[in-house]
């Protein structure tokens, strides 16, 4: 009953005039960056984050998962039209959806983009409107083990379902955390500031953040002499458009895996949207009837796609708010940003501030309308020819980089902070390494820390025992060995096979 | 002679490969300057991190050496604009803003922005001095009004005395 009044006033304060304001306002600059091939998800909502400073902890948020969600709406968009993803979560799209244009059907696709997109949206908010407080009863058991081995996970699990090189993936994840330990530990001591009171509270997050998603991005944006320059002649109609809002009857059970994919990925710390859409596009393509269309313009292959990566982000909010530990490195600003209004993420929070947490879902929900409304207009209307050039782009956004980093604290430390981590972060994406796990590591450093010293405290020499002891932390580092034995072995298998293709190719 | 220059580009790919490991044990050796004297409880947890960053780098560095490809993917953006990692550009656009917010307190903010946007055209080609000039102006103002008045940011004013 308690939660139903709850959810009433939060749905009653998610409908004022400036929260609604903060979801146009969020739409369509998340829909305008998802259109730009390098601004992703992550670049926009940390480019945007101190933007929130004045904000109400709701308006704020509002704002920021606006653009986070949009960007995929965006995304897809560019994805179909120009096979150019606008951020890495439609890169599957490319693969059926600028085929699909090749073959005069780009209306309809954008259209199935779109549907697909919201459909899988409002059903993640939806389940997390009906689960968030039971989820939250069972997190409040979670003591300082549990807490622990959740926040290491974020960071394990970035280097078990990557592509990318887990070696590295490791050394950086653990590399944030390193870094994200420096500060005042709880015991009261000064660990590695060097005496530097900027660096008392630990390493300022929204420094890191601009310099790792953004600073690093426009240094590798300084290569090319236009970050988009392409020419969109395809015809499309508003009604051949909205014709793709009514999926047909034949991808129904692909959409439905894809969204209970794309949700469950978002559960998981640290996954992320785009490990969502190529888990489903590989599922659907794996179980699908026609199969042999994927890859030559198949429909099911976009509502994979795009129902997975717009349904990861409800699972990925609620990671974020219920447990504290960002489902995602997108929403690790978010989580930024309630910790820059005086609020801590976790179960705690979901119990405590349950207007708020309510407010933000119904927020989510109601915004889709405004992102429907964005994506095809922009559908609709993007043509002729769509050219940014760098030497535009790049000033205005380092500009906006540097105010963005003083201004958290007035203070020229945090620029040059900036501008030390998008070096390092062009440094690493150049060679394979992850920034955005070093940025997961920094923002679950913390937690990890606490709940270790806190562990001491509360079990002295054995305290490494109730890992093992208590059945929840166990079952989670079960889990955990479980993720990363089988991202181990699937590697392996893949390497193998590799290799008797290769000798096969060799001997014939 | 044909031989030569793939020893020199396995050197450079192999500094290339040793740079981001470089920065992450300078930033070991400094946090461990400044970490030897806490606890237990205070130093348990960050030793252990550092040796797993250590096994991770040597992990990597030996599947670097061993040529092993496939077991060394590319990350998501690795090499992915092609210049090489040490291009003037790129360094230009961190060295620019570094001295202009070290000039904050005597230039002034609005000043240093401006200069910073339009250097930062400069930078990339510069195809019309008066046009870049009122394009940095045109984005500094409102950039400048919305974090002073709205969000209540405070500049160093400098010797123009606007801030």
């Amino acid at each position: 009953m308690d939660a139903l009044i709850h959810m009433q006033q939060g749905f009653i304060n998610s409908l004022q005039f400036q929260a609604l304001l903060m979801m146009i306002l969020g739409t369509l600059i998340g829909t305008f960056a998802g259109i730009i091939p390098g601004l992703s998800s992550g670049m926009s909502v940390a480019l945007f984050l101190p933007l929130t400073f004045t904000m109400t902890p709701l308006h704020g948020i509002i704002f920021l998962i606006s653009i986070y969600v949009s960007v995929g709406y965006g995304g897809a968009l560019t994805a179909i039209l120009l096979n150019t993803p606008g951020s890495p979560q439609n890169a599957v799209t490319t693969l059926d959806g600028f085929e699909l244009t090749k073959q005069g059907r780009a209306a309809e696709a954008l259209g199935y983009s779109i549907s697909s997109s919201v459909y899988g949206g409002v059903i993640s908010y939806v389940a997390m409107l009906l689960s968030i407080g039971f989820v939250a009863t069972v997190a409040l058991k979670f003591g300082p083990p549990e807490m622990f081995l959740v926040a290491i996970s974020g960071v394990t699990v970035l280097g078990a379902v990557g592509t990318a090189s887990v070696s590295k993936t490791i050394a950086s994840g653990v590399f944030g955390l390193l870094v994200g330990t420096i500060g005042i530990v709880p015991t009261g001591e000064w660990r590695a500031t060097y005496g530097e009171p900027y660096l008392a509270e630990g390493l300022p997050i929204i420094p890191v953040l601009i310099g790792m998603f953004v600073f690093s991005e426009l240094m590798l944006m300084s290569f090319r002499e236009y970050v988009i320059d392409s020419t969109i002649t395809v015809k499309r109609s508003l009604r051949d458009i909205f014709r793709g809002f009514s999926l047909p009857r034949w991808t129904w059970p692909a959409f439905a895996r894809s969204t209970g994919l794309g949700v469950i990925v978002g559960l998981l710390p640290a996954a992320g949207g785009t490990a969502a859409s190529f888990a489903s596009y590989s599922l659907a393509r794996k179980v699908s009837k026609r199969s042999e269309e994927y890859g030559k313009g198949s429909v099911e292959g976009v509502i994979a796609s795009e129902s997975a990566n717009n349904a990861c982000s409800g699972g990925d909010i609620m990671t974020t708010l219920v447990l504290g530990v960002p489902g995602s490195a997108t929403t690790g600003i978010l989580l930024g940003a309630l910790t820059m209004h005086g609020l801590q993420a976790g179960p705690n929070f979901v119990a405590q501030q349950q207007t708020l947490v309510y407010g933000i879902i119904w927020a989510a929900i109601i915004s889709q309308v405004f992102m429907v409304a964005a994506a095809v207009f922009a559908a609709y209307s993007l043509s002729g020819t769509l050219s940014v050039p760098t030497r535009i782009l790049v000033p205005i956004l380092v500009l906006f980089s540097v105010v963005g980093a003083y201004a958290s604290r007035n203070a020229p430390f945090d620029v040059y902070l900036m501008l030390v981590c998008g070096a390092v972060g062009y440094l690493m994406k150049r060679t394979g390494y992850s920034p955005a796990a070093v940025v997961m590591g920094v923002i679950l450093s913390p937690i990890a820390d606490n709940e270790l010293i806190r562990m001491f405290q509360l079990y002295g020499g054995d305290w490494y025992l109730a890992f093992v002891t208590r059945p929840i932390a166990a079952s989670i580092l079960a889990l955990l060995v479980a993720t990363l034995a089988w991202s181990a072995f699937s590697r392996f298998s893949a390497r193998r096979q590799r290799a008797i293709g290769a000798e096969n190719g060799a001997t014939s | 002679m044909s031989s030569s220059p793939q020893p020199q580009q396995q050197k450079h790919q192999l500094w290339r490969e040793l740079a981001v490991p470089g920065v992450m044990l300078i930033a070991i050796a400094l946090f461990v300057g400044d970490a030897l004297h806490l606890s237990y409880e205070a130093l348990v947890f960050p030793a252990v991190l550092i040796v797993v960053v250590l096994v991770a780098l040597v992990w990597g560095l030996a599947v670097y050496l061993k040529g092993d490809a496939s077991a060394a993917e590319p990350a998501e953006g690795d090499d992915e604009e092609g210049g090489p990692i040490v291009a003037a550009t790129p360094w230009l656009l961190v060295l620019l803003p570094a001295a202009l917010v070290f000039s904050f307190d005597y230039l002034g903010v609005l000043t240093a922005l401006v200069l910073l946007v339009f250097a930062g055209q400069v930078i990339f080609s510069l195809r019309s001095p008066l046009r870049s000039l009122l394009i940095a102006i045109a984005v500094v103002a409102p950039t400048y009004a919305v974090f002073k008045y709205v969000l209540y940011a405070r500049f160093p004013a400098g010797i123009l005395g606007i801030g």
